[in-house]
């Protein structure tokens, strides 16, 4: 027995020896991640993932994704120092339980450079637990609740402004500059829709303003006759909608036809045409939205001529998802190495570190973040339903 | 705020419309069980491609000018269309998807109902991709499909199906009139007496006719009406056809009255109305025309005192009270007498 145990200690003891002095004899240089390494095999391909809602209802928003993310690989070339890109997307119905499936299912994906989205706050919250816990770089082009990027997540990266910077330009709009006292509220109870409701809500009674409703409505429901009794009984100057442009636009004509004739005003999730405008029977003419942009933007316009071509006009959050893929990419090109035995090497924090640190030209505009993975300078743009179109009437700049 | 006549009255005939669309759909719910003793969760996803056909119609004759020209016309053909081509949807589902497994164990048509949801749901949103997937096909340098070819089958598919929210146009308007408080919306009005006049048509038809005396004998006992000499099949088959046509009505009435259609427009309808054949005793058609109206009523009503976001909160207690307490629903036990 004694023998024995003097035999293990004894091996124990080289193989420790020799697994401390060999890496150090032949291959000085090895690459080192405090996250962990991403290692691509000469064979493998690299994949982007694009979590949104590929189904359903808003499936509009997330095809528009995956064309600027695959837009963008195309402009980058096909692959990243040889290797070749791919994305893939991912089925979040723009909700909490399937957003998590999807990261998780990224999560075990070998080739899993970073993912772009998910597209909903209501999606981002829960699925960001799983991508910083595997510290995989997600970078959402839409996802604009506060609480986002509260949490001190290191991995993650968001190219809209907050939804507090939203509501309060909406709330000075409204008060300010339409000079209106009474406003109701109405949102999809998600974390997005409930999220800058409420902000609009904090906002506008703060700024002197009389909340004079609030009531909360089912995503996928077509019928608010009963709650627009409700809310227009308290007889507001305003109605804020929180939520999307489907209900959006059933709302407002609903509205309509039970004789409001107050603002209709809306954040970002029913900033687009098809879908809200379109989608209203021409009853949304005269409401407003809010739109979250940056300045500096640079050759926008000949980007959407050539996405327009190759897919459809774009719908909201394709320059977003375009940019988001382009950062990655460049980011990632830049830290890549390639080792001995000829695999792709990316370190995990050195991406997100890359990313937090460059600045980026894109075509939403000069893109720079702060710690927490907000954009430095931002601004939000007010929007007005004119002869079937969103034309702008007001743009306020943050940051700086 | 305090209780006010006039919207009160409002608010009611807002519920009687909404009940109106639960009592079309649920119908289809309830002559479907009275038959197979299935509930056929496909139903739904009938109705929304009712109103898709009706809107691919509609759309096609604004392009001819027929819609310009004559409305009332243009309605017509449009309701006329989005009913036959719901009619075909539902009997092809029957025949492909639960006639194969009439004999198998009564959970098996059920799951093959639900797959039957999902399928049509995925396929109008797919439409084009699947066009295009299919007519861009290659073999080396040789296209099975000529350009041409592939780019009017995809526009076709583009125009009638996709991801995309698609619009009717405003064909009742948002006018209205007012008896002294109360405001009331010429569509709804309207969709009120469309409905019950279907109602009427409806009850006539399986009241007086052979074919419903056919649909009566088939729920009582479907092997003594075999007996008796009547094709089990062909009448399973026809009440899928009636059934699936109030289902494309309601669907084309929706799509005029709330103008977007999208491929999932049919889940939520769907289940209320589900709801609504329960409350008012699934099997028994007097009954999903009562508890449509019941719900759609109940649903108003308890957003008079509740908050609004307690609407299908209201609605699904109804369902699960009933369940517990009356599962026969409210015209329960005629049921058991005569089959209705």
């Amino acid at each position: 027995m004694k023998r024995l145990i003097r035999l293990v200690a004894v091996l124990l003891l080289t193989s420790m020896i020799l697994t401390a002095c060999a890496p150090a004899a032949e291959e000085p240089e090895v690459m080192e991640d405090e996250w962990g390494l991403m290692t691509f095999t000469p064979s493998s391909k690299i994949t982007l993932g694009v979590s949104s809602a590929l189904a359903g209802a808003y499936a509009v928003y997330g095809q528009d994704m995956l064309n600027g993310v695959d837009l963008a690989i195309a402009d980058f070339g096909g692959n990243l120092k040889g290797w070749d890109i791919i994305s893939e997307g991912g089925d979040d119905g723009c909700e909490g339980a399937p957003s998590v499936t999807v990261a998780e299912q990224f999560a075990a994906d070998p080739t899993l450079l970073a993912v772009i989205g998910p597209m909903c706050s209501g999606s981002v919250v829960p699925a960001s637990d799983i991508y910083s816990e595997h510290n995989i770089v997600m970078v959402t082009p839409s996802s604009t609740a506060v609480v986002v990027t509260a949490r001190g997540y290191e991995n993650l990266f968001r190219l809209v402004a907050n939804d507090d910077l939203q509501a309060e330009v909406t709330a000075d709009f409204l008060r300010k500059d339409l000079g209106l006292s009474t406003l109701a509220i109405l949102h999809d109870q998600s974390i997005y829709g409930q999220g800058v409701a409420e902000a609009v809500l904090g906002k506008f009674s703060a700024a002197g303003g009389d909340i004079v409703g609030e009531e909360g409505i089912t995503r996928g429901d077509v019928d608010f006759s009963a709650v627009i009794a409700t809310v227009l009984a308290g007889n507001p100057d305003a109605i804020y909608w929180g939520g999307m442009d489907a209900e959006g636009a059933l709302l407002i004509s609903q509205l309509r036809s039970a004789g409001f004739e107050g603002v209709f005003f809306g954040p970002d999730g029913i900033k687009s045409k098809p879908t809200y405008i379109d989608a209203s029977g021409g009853a949304a003419e005269g409401s407003y939205s809010t739109f979250g942009a940056v300045g500096g933007a640079t050759g926008y316009d000949e980007w959407e001529v050539k996405f327009t071509e190759l897919y459809d006009a774009p719908v909201a959050y394709a320059p977003g998802s375009y940019d988001a893929a382009l950062i990655i990419l460049q980011a990632a090109d830049a830290v890549a190495e390639i080792d001995a035995d000829g695999n792709l090497v990316i370190g995990r924090k050195a991406l997100a570190d890359k990313i937090r640190e460059t600045p980026f030209a894109g075509i939403t505009g000069a893109l720079e973040f702060t710690a927490t993975g907000d954009l430095g300078k931002v601004s939000i743009t007010v929007f007005r339903v004119e002869n079937g179109d969103f034309v702008e009437v007001k743009k306020v700049d943050f940051g700086e | 705020m305090g209780f006010d006549v006039s919207s009160f009255i409002e608010q009611l005939i807002n519920g009687l419309t909404v009940g109106s669309f639960y009592a079309l759909i649920a119908l289809g719910y309830s002559m479907v069980y009275g038959v197979l003793t299935m509930i056929n969760f496909a139903h739904g996803e009938i109705f929304m491609v009712g109103a898709y056909v009706g809107l691919y119609t509609m759309n096609r004759l604004v392009d001819v000018g027929l819609y310009d020209s004559s409305k009332i016309l243009a309605v017509g053909i449009t309701f006329i269309a989005g009913t036959i081509g719901a009619a075909i949807t539902g009997v092809t589902v029957e025949r492909l998807a639960y006639r194969p497994l009439r004999r198998a164990a009564r959970l098996a048509p059920l799951i093959s109902a639900i797959g039957m949801s999902i399928f049509l749901q995925e396929f109008i949103r797919l439409l084009p991709n699947m066009g295009e997937a299919i007519t861009s096909i290659s073999i080396g340098s040789f296209t099975l499909f000529p350009e041409n070819i592939q780019t009017a089958v995809v526009g076709f598919l583009q125009e009638f199906g996709g991801s995309r929210v698609k619009t009717y146009p405003g064909v009742f308007g948002v006018g209205g009139f007012d008896i002294g408080d109360i405001h009331i919306t010429y569509s709804r009005l309207i969709i009120l007496i469309m409905s019950v006049l279907t109602m009427l048509g409806l009850y006539f038809l399986v009241r007086y006719s052979r074919l419903g005396k056919a649909m009566r004998a088939v729920a009582e006992d479907k092997d003594i009406a075999s007996l008796m000499g009547i094709d089990i099949d062909q009448v399973i088959s026809r009440t899928f056809l009636i059934g699936s046509a109030l289902a494309g009505i309601a669907g084309v009435m929706m799509g005029m009255f709330y103008l977007q259609i999208r491929p999932t427009m049919g889940f939520v309808p769907g289940i209320k109305a589900f709801t609504a054949a329960v409350l008012g005793g699934i099997g028994n058609i007097p009954g999903a025309m009562l508890g449509g109206y019941a719900l759609g009523l109940g649903e108003v009503i308890g957003v008079q005192f509740l908050p609004a976001v307690y609407k299908d909160i209201v609605s699904f207690s109804i369902l699960v009270l009933i369940l517990i307490f009356k599962p026969t629903g409210i015209l329960g036990e005629v049921l058991a007498e005569k089959k209705m």
